[in-house]
């Protein structure tokens, strides 16, 4: 970074993001439309050869949902130029992309992978899970660091699409458009609320390694909740509550995931939905996670003093209704860990960089985003959000997702009901 | 520094002239003891004019001139003192035009700068009533129109015998001037001999004063000598307890048939384009608190930085292309958190001089423009009762203010052959701003607070030269846990550290060697730190620098004089970076910086950047300047040198230098072409050649100026000043893609700027400044061959400011400022039906997908700011308070453009709010 600019820039950065001079948007944390909420990679930190599962968690909170979704996965080269996604695409062949095919008129912004309108392979939609096995020579193909301290990295950006339209196709050779979009019966492209495209990035290590978040329960105003699902399992649950959703609304069971491709998933399997998530209880870092134990079918019986009921807002406005803290569990034994790589060049310690996201599909979250450990101070005790009230009664959802900066996430998702 | 007081009395000079070519005969009066007791009008000078007899100069090499004999006063009148002013206690200046016809009679007077109070019309009476001998050219009468200021002083009331101390000693001070004038001699030499055989000596200071102190009771032999002017001896009684007044006439000596003068007055710059802010101007444009480097950001060329960003954008130049100098020393850093207020307090400034371009050879290593301060010499003069000046010096000053951002304060004084300044200023932003930070949701370890701290200390060892020794530094500091980070970039969040600091051991040497040979010298030594940490983000530079720059100006014959120097800046450093590799020109947004790849360095070493320099002055007649110059850089880090050869020329097309011994009716305004071309290298930035985050071996950036220009003075307060400009980049750093399939930087950059400058300014006087700075620009790059040519990130086309101080009198001034800009650029992102953002998942935020660069461009920025000062003048000391307000009716300009999480909305980012800042300053 550039002296100048640092000193120039940061303090008032600084106290921009402090005072948090944001405009009146709606939050990130408002889940009102179809989101991806996070991808998860089985390795964060992958060896060079290794396979790995990615999964996506994903939201639609349309008023037009439950509707089809269409989830499509495609690699970039490995090692691209910059180590930079927008150069995922280029179709010259170097070391480490000897094979690089030659995708289309693309040049200097984003590729052309097809004819404008054409449908996208059926191959390339796999669902919300996707595997990859990374290359031998990942690492070795790259120019070795100029920094022998450095520890050598190869790097691989893994593409997706979730489309709630009708088909994904081909943009054509705009280079300011994503190659891939969503559209309608119609072939009218479908915006941001229907689509989202979008990107992980898996890095391969020698040696080091890295470990998903260990997300162990949820706490609401301080009490340990059921949760409704962790990690993968939230997968499962999603996948089986769209085609459950589906099948009572279109009669039938429909073809969720519209995929010929390996993992593909051919009609909904309702009975996912019931299992929930997994069973073993995992020590948070109070100890007292809940894990799920009942139906997602059935509705939270608040008769009984269960913190997941809240009393619905009266106020006129959201920032008048009552607040709620959320606060997601995690094993403070296993995070964070030591950040590695860069430990080994400085000396010292310097650990993970963790944050929560927190989501909503009702009520408004504040301080949706929180520090779970810095960098150089460690883990963060104090990581709990709040949430206002819906204005409106029933029930919905909180999800919360621990990252760290090494690719690492790890989830959660509750039920609270408004009553 | 000097010359340049000098200059701004100009005006003064011409009337002073007017008594000073006559009585070049022992007909005048050597001795003229000043009234000691009463009250009433007493005619005096100022300071500050310097008229040399130009004896070295030989005749034969003279241009023929016209002989110049100035009409000599035969009769004063007194003024009636007004008497309100008098009960008051209140002392003035009025500045006269008189008018003096072939006969030597006052035809016309007219007041030039008036006091108020009644002074005005008393002068301009009294001065009817003068008589004078008529002024010749070449022995022909001539009517002329002179300067005359109007002292208008109170005399002490003698405090009675019972309070005072049986003194044993007495005192001899006065004043010595032209003989027919009250122009000072300074640096004339007293011998005062004693009834004892003991001799002391005193020199006239710049204003003709001077005095010895505890003197034994006696009768003095002084005699008084000045170069060009004949000596006198007199004979003086001191008595014990008395402070003897005198004032001393000295004659010209009469070299041939005629008297010639030549009057000093400033060297035209070195440069096609200098503007300096004067300390009546920095102290006072409204908008900046009283800042006098804020105040730069007010003139041509300048474009008005984003946000809160304290950056120095020259003439379509990225921030890192100017830089500042404090008397010839880099510093770091010249505002305190990026721009709060300036690290070195306007107390302590001179003067601010900014080259926007074809600067002079003496300086190096930067494409865009210079901005030099100068600290000042310690004040010292004595005020008497109520803020009256007096002739004499050796006094102490303190100084206290304090207002919203911080206090500070500021003693000066002498101490033996010594004027010291020692000051200080603390921020007490962290008193209010660590609640509301806390209340933000913040962990405040340490809130936002700088310090900045100076020592002066001036000597002028022999009558031409003056030794400065300075100590000088900053230190800026924060600490905050951010809990809540960024939700479009988590990496933004965690442990904010960030602090700054810098200091400099600074000694400066000013002296004229022989009449045809002078030295600039400054040598500094000091610290830079820095240190910001953000999560996992750190960048810690530790580096001690030592620079050093020496000039040697030698008159080698008239009309030519050659300027060689060096400069150098070395020391060693330690540098840590951490942190994702940074954009390189022209690369896209590369997405959230939670998920790029950590880089780090670490690297020790000493940097060595030396530069040597020769640069000519050229007159081959009075109204002709031409500088060629040439300029060799080395910079270690790089590996290259740099050859930069520069001219720069200015020609007075009337009135000027060749026209500055005319009467001031006879003179025309004057009107000035200049113009420069120029060659200017700058090396990469050091994160550009690092190994890890950059390409070694990269060549520096270049660049050629281009200017033309033309001033024209309009009346005597009124100069409009055109200056079209064009630059061509070439070299710049850039992105290039390398065979080891990595991108790496090269110098592909291409870039151009152009532009027109218009400064309509009136200068200050005693009651108005202010100015009217239009700049019409457009500045380009193109990032890489083959990639289309996009707007420079601060490119802005149009940048008008309009601003203006008036002293309303009873110690109350007003002023406003306001500036009509074209606003920021900005990249704006695609739009349907393409998708704005790509989700990065690892960093659970959206990365735009951005169309092309900076072609974009956000409304027009405008806004108005005041400022009121008033004073209020006690016995012994000053009480001023002021309000700065900005952006007065609260206009909400749109400053950036912001986006929702994934970019489908977008709303304008507006600026500062009206902002008004309180100060109140006591001074002694």
């Amino acid at each position: 970074m550039a002296r100048s600019t640092i000193v120039g820039v940061a303090p008032a950065l600084a106290l921009a993001a402090v005072l948090g001079c944001s405009p009146d948007f709606d939050p990130p944390s408002k889940i009102k439309a179809l989101r991806v909420l996070a991808v998860q990679k089985d390795e964060p930190y992958a060896k060079p050869g290794d396979t790995v599962k990615m999964s996506m968690l994903f939201a639609d909170a349309s008023d037009e949902a439950p509707r089809p979704l269409h989830i499509a996965w495609l690699p970039g080269r490995q090692d691209p130029l910059g180590d930079s996604y927008l150069a995922s695409f280029l179709p010259t062949a170097d070391k480490c992309n000897p094979d690089a095919p030659a995708l289309g008129a693309g040049s200097g912004g984003l590729p052309s992978l097809g004819t404008a309108g054409t449908p996208i392979p059926a191959e390339l939609e796999r669902g919300p899970e996707f595997s990859l096995p990374l290359k031998p020579d990942i690492i070795s193909c790259r120019p070795k660091p100029q920094d022998p301290r450095q520890t050598p990295y190869g790097t691989q950006f893994v593409f997706f699409v979730a489309c709630a339209g009708d088909h994904l196709g081909f943009t054509g050779g705009d280079p300011t458009s994503f190659p891939i979009g969503c559209y309608d019966k119609n072939g009218v492209p479908l915006g941001s609320d229907d689509f989202v495209a979008g990107y992980t990035e898996i890095f391969a290590y020698d040696a080091v390694t890295n470990q998903n978040p260990a997300a162990t329960g949820f706490k609401v105003d301080g009490k340990p909740v059921t949760l409704d699902c962790i990690g993968h399992d939230c997968i499962t649950l999603e996948k089986a509550e769209l085609a459950r959703g589906l099948a009572s609304r279109d009669g039938g069971a429909p073809l969720v995931f519209s995929d010929s491709g390996a993992g593909a998933l051919q009609g909904a399997d309702a009975s996912a939905g019931d299992a929930g998530a997994a069973d073993a209880g995992l020590g948070g870092d109070a100890g007292e996670a809940a894990r799920p134990q009942e139906s997602l079918d059935q509705p939270i019986d608040c008769s009984r003093a269960d913190p997941r009921c809240i009393d619905v807002c009266t106020a006129s406005k959201q920032e008048n209704c009552p607040k709620h803290s959320i606060d997601i569990v995690v094993d403070q034994q296993t995070s964070p860990e030591h950040n590695v790589a860069l430990e080994r060049q400085e000396g010292g310690t310097i650990f993970e960089q963790m944050w929560i996201n927190y989501y909503a599909d009702q009520g408004k979250v504040l301080h949706d985003v929180k520090l779970l450990s810095d960098a150089t101070l460690g883990w963060a005790p104090q990581h709990s959000a709040e949430i206002f009230a819906p204005m409106e009664p029933g029930p919905f959802h909180v999800w919360a997702v621990a990252h760290d900066n090494r690719g690492g996430a790890e989830w959660v998702r509750i039920r609270l009901m408004a009553r | 520094m000097k010359r340049c007081v000098v200059h701004q009395t100009l005006a003064f000079v011409a009337g002073l002239a007017a008594f000073t070519l006559a009585r070049a005969a022992a007909a005048e009066e050597a001795r003229d003891e000043s009234p000691s007791t009463g009250e009433g009008a007493v005619p005096r000078g100022p300071g500050g004019a310097v008229v040399t007899p130009p004896e070295s100069e030989p005749p034969e090499d003279k241009p023929a001139r016209p002989k110049i004999v100035m009409p000599v006063m035969t009769k004063f009148v007194h003024a009636e003192y007004p008497k309100e002013a008098q009960e008051a206690g209140l002392q003035a200046t009025v500045v006269l035009k008189i008018d003096i016809d072939r006969t030597g009679k006052v035809t016309h007077v007219e007041v030039a700068e008036p006091a108020g109070h009644g002074f005005d019309e008393a002068a301009q009476a009294a001065a009817m009533g003068f008589e004078f001998t008529p002024a010749t050219r070449d022995g022909k009468p001539i009517p002329v129109r002179v300067a005359y200021p109007y002292v208008f002083t109170l005399t002490e009331v003698e405090k009675p015998a019972s309070e005072k101390a049986a003194p044993t000693t007495g005192n001899l001070s006065g004043l010595v001037a032209m003989s027919g004038t009250d122009t000072p001699l300074a640096g004339a030499t007293l011998t005062v001999t004693g009834p004892d055989g003991a001799a002391r000596t005193a020199s006239a200071d710049a204003e003709g004063k001077w005095s010895l102190e505890g003197l034994p009771p006696g009768a003095y032999k002084v005699r008084v000598e000045a170069p060009g002017f004949s000596p006198i001896e007199v004979t003086e009684a001191v008595a014990a307890g008395v402070a003897t007044e005198v004032k001393y006439r000295l004659a010209p000596e009469v070299k041939g048939k005629s008297i010639e003068v030549t009057v000093t007055g400033t060297r035209p710059p070195r440069e096609v384009t200098r503007r300096t802010i004067e300390r009546r101007e920095m102290t006072r444009i409204p908008g900046t608190s009283g800042d006098a480097l804020r105040s730069i950001q007010s003139l041509p060329g300048v474009a008005r930085p984003p946000g809160l960003a304290g950056l120095l954008v020259v003439r379509g130049s990225a921030p890192q292309d100017t830089q500042v100098f404090v008397d010839g020393a880099g510093v770091p850093i010249i505002y305190h958190f990026g721009g709060l207020s300036s690290a070195i307090p306007t107390e302590l400034l001179d003067k601010i001089d900014f080259y926007p371009g074809n600067f002079s050879a003496r300086y190096g290593q930067v494409m865009g423009g210079i901005v030099d301060v100068s600290l000042r010499e310690p004040d010292t003069r004595c005020n008497g009762d109520y803020g009256k000046p007096t002739d004499r010096h050796g006094c102490f000053h303190a100084l206290a203010q304090a207002d919203l951002i911080d206090t500070r304060a500021l003693v000066q004084g002498p101490v033996g052959d010594w004027t010291f300044a020692v000051g200080g200023r603390r921020s007490w932003v962290d008193t209010w701003l660590k609640p509301v930070l806390t209340a933000a949701g913040a962990g405040v370890t340490t809130a936002p607070v700088y310090y900045d701290y100076q020592l002066i200390a001036d000597t002028k060892p022999t009558r031409t030269s003056r030794f400065s020794l300075r100590f000088f530094g900053s230190d800026d500091r924060l600490k905050v846990l951010i809990s809540d980070p960024f939700a479009q970039d988590p990496g933004f969040g965690g442990n904010l550290t960030f602090g700054t600091s810098f200091y400099r051991a600074q000694a400066l040497y000013e002296s004229e060697l022989s009449r045809s040979v002078e030295l600039n010298a400054m040598m500094a030594a000091g610290k830079n730190a820095i240190d910001f940490g953000l999560g996992p983000l750190k960048f810690v530079l530790d580096t001690t620098a030592i620079s050093t720059r020496s000039e040697l100006g030698f008159k080698i014959v008239r009309g030519f004089k050659l300027h060689a120097g060096m400069d150098f800046v070395m020391g060693p450093y330690d540098v840590l970076v951490r942190g994702p590799a940074p954009p390189r020109p022209g690369e896209a947004d590369a997405g959230p910086l939670t998920t790029r790849p950590i880089l780090e360095t670490h690297e020790t070493g000493t940097f060595f950047r030396p530069a040597w320099y020769l640069e000519g002055e050229i007159q081959p007649t009075r109204r002709a300047l031409i500088v060629p110059g040439i300029r060799l850089d080395y910079a270690r880090d790089t590996g290259h040198a740099d050859w930069a050869p520069r001219l720069n020329a200015r020609y007075d097309v009337q009135g000027g230098r060749a026209e500055e011994d005319l009467p001031a009716e006879e003179r025309h305004l004057r009107t000035t072409i200049k113009g420069g071309v120029g060659v200017f290298y700058q090396p990469p930035q050091p994160q550009e050649t690092d190994a890890v985050f950059g390409t070694p071996g990269l060549l520096s950036n270049r660049s050629v100026h281009f200017t033309v220009g033309l001033e024209q003075e309009i009346d005597r307060h009124v100069e409009v000043s055109f200056e079209g400009y064009y630059k061509k980049l070439s070299n710049l750093v850039s992105r290039e893609q390398a065979l080891s399939a990595n991108y790496v930087y090269g110098n592909a950059g291409i870039g151009s700027v152009y532009g027109l400058e218009t400064l309509l300014k009136y200068k200050p006087d005693k009651r108005f400044f202010g100015w009217l700075a239009y700049t019409l620009s457009r500045s380009v790059r193109t990032d890489t061959p083959g990639t289309p040519e996009h707007l420079f990130q601060f490119d802005q086309t149009h940048n008008l400011t309009v601003l203006g101080s008036y002293r309303l009198g009873r110690g109350w001034e007003v002023g406003a400022r306001f500036r009509l800009i074209s606003g920021n650029l900005t990249t704006p992102v695609a739009e349907y039906p393409n998708l704005p953002a790509l989700y990065a998942a690892d960093a659970a935020a959206y990365t735009p997908i951005q169309g092309k660069p900076f072609s974009q461009r956000l409304p027009l920025f405008q806004q108005l700011d005041i400022r009121i000062d008033k004073g209020w003048q006690f016995r012994t000391w000053r009480l001023s308070a002021y309000l700065d307000v900005q952006n007065v009716y609260n206009y909400a300009s749109r400053d950036s453009l912001q986006y929702n999480f994934n970019f489908t909305q977008s709303q304008y980012g507006t600026g500062l709010p009206i902002i008004p800042s309180l100060g109140v300053r006591g001074e002694i």
